[in-house]
């Protein structure tokens, strides 16, 4: 049985190399002439097929994507035919024009060249919003002495110059003290983060995981006075981008965050630190 | 040249954040948990020893004037760091003062001495951290003045404390000021 494999699997392998290096239905018996003309093909021209449309001269250099490669194989096996369905009357072989079929079929022909099924984030917008605290500043009733809660909006700007299994990204951030956006009486820090993580590619959803680290400015606004701070940040989101076909993508992300305010205290430098969960949404492309 | 300018500023944007991202990684996770009562405050203790307090210093400065320490934020032209600052550089006070009456009484005789009397519907009650019963109230004595007035119970039973603070906004509602209020306790603090 092995023995009769082998000469079946040298006979495929033979009628494969054969059809590669011939096309079908576009033979040549002139050996000289075929190696001059190689891998031209003959496709019918549209009716309007202007010179410079069919000129291989000024055919653009492009690779041709698996889609522009088919179509060019079909437009291949049509030609002998003059009664094409798509060929307008008169239109036969007469009109046909040539083109290198290495080369970039006319635009009329041209398939879009779709994207990668699997598909994985570029650039986006996120909005996170997170809990700190506000040093100083004791909630009212409170009998513990705990800082006061201070929630914090923020958007940012999201930037993957690796995105394939493995992403790193850039983020830069806003946060604002919430409800305070724009009044002059809040706090905000402005911090620049990169991130690592992986992804699983896939042609609608992306899920992933990534960690994440920065740094950058906080101004308090206490009693009145801008009291210019630290800030600094680490952090782990797991979620998912919901890609909408070419149109982009909405991402949602459960984070754990760690940010941590640095300022001088009495004449030294120290840290408040919280531990808490963030929830980011983002959209982009 | 514009994707070799785009390229660079992309390289050095990528090297800026990865040092951020290094510098947080090695610089510890912070100091306090900000759960923490009065996270971030620095223990105030008197010279006599007869009270402490938490404040957030900066803004909050204690200087001692003729004697009496006073606790001011000074306004936007002066540094925090200065330790030369008098109380008419004050953007905000602080005057702690010993009654030799309880809270509640010393509270009443406040009330009674002042020119319009206070509104007594704007008095809250309150407990401090370290357990003291005491009572406190804010009002407005012009455009620009506020007060709040906290009388807070001493060690003893015939002894308290009177807290008064002045701002040039109102200070009802104010978390920062009621944080240094109930952190407020006689004697030496933990």
């Amino acid at each position: 049985m092995v023995r009769a494999a082998g000469p079946c699997l040298v006979l495929l392998a033979a009628a494969t190399v054969a059809r590669a290096a011939t096309p079908a239905g576009d033979d040549i018996d002139d050996p000289k002439m075929a190696r001059r003309l190689k891998s031209r093909t003959t496709l019918p021209a549209p009716a309007d097929a202007s010179p410079v449309a069919s000129t291989p001269a000024v055919a653009p250099a492009v690779t041709p994507s698996p889609a522009t490669a088919a179509s060019a194989s079909i437009s291949t096996s049509a030609a002998p035919t003059s009664g094409s369905p798509s060929s307008p009357p008169g239109a036969g072989r007469g009109a046909a024009a040539d083109v290198i079929a290495s080369g970039a079929a006319p635009a009329a022909t041209r398939a879009p060249a779709p994207r990668d099924a699997n598909k994985t984030p570029t650039i986006g917008i996120g909005y996170r919003r997170f809990s700190f605290v506000q040093v100083g500043a004791t909630p009212a009733g409170s009998t513990t002495g705990s800082a006061s809660s201070e929630p914090f909006d923020t958007l940012a700007l999201d930037f993957y110059p690796i995105s394939r299994m493995v992403r790193f990204g850039l983020s830069t951030q806003y946060g604002w003290q919430s409800g305070q956006f724009g009044t002059g009486n809040g706090d905000y820090f402005i911090a620049q983060s990169a991130s690592l993580g992986l992804q699983s590619a896939g042609p609608v959803v992306t899920p992933f995981v990534e960690g994440f680290a920065g740094g950058g400015y906080m101004r308090r606004f206490q009693f009145d006075r801008t009291v210019p701070t630290a800030y600094w940040q680490l952090g782990l989101d797991a979620g998912a981008n919901f890609f909408l076909g070419d149109v982009g993508y909405v991402s949602v992300a459960l984070g754990y965050l760690h940010p941590v305010n640095g300022f001088v205290k009495a004449m030294s430098f120290t840290s408040v630190y919280v531990d808490t969960w963030s929830l980011k949404l983002g959209i982009g492309l | 040249m514009s994707f070799r300018l785009g390229f660079h500023v992309t390289r050095l944007w990528v090297v800026v954040a990865g040092a951020l991202a290094l510098s947080v990684g090695m610089g510890g996770c912070g100091d306090i948990n900000g759960s923490d009562p009065f996270a971030g405050t620095v223990m105030f203790q008197s010279a006599d020893q007869s009270y402490h307090l938490r404040l957030l210093e900066p803004p909050w400065i204690p200087v001692t004037i003729q004697g009496q320490t006073i606790f001011v934020v000074p306004n936007s032209s002066i540094s925090l760091s200065a330790k030369s600052v008098s109380e008419s550089d004050a953007l905000y006070s602080l005057h702690v003062t010993p009654r030799p009456v309880n809270a509640m009484t010393a509270f009443r005789d406040s009330a009674s001495a002042q020119t319009p009397p206070w509104d007594l519907s704007n008095k809250q009650t309150l407990v401090a951290i370290g357990g003291q019963s005491g009572v406190d109230i804010s009002w407005q004595e012009s455009d620009t003045v506020y007060h709040r007035e906290a009388h807070i119970d001493g060690a003893t039973a015939d002894s308290s404390f009177e807290l008064l603070f002045t701002g040039p906004m109102p200070l009802a509602d104010d978390n920062m000021i009621l944080q240094m209020i109930i952190s407020f306790g006689p004697g030496v603090g933990n």
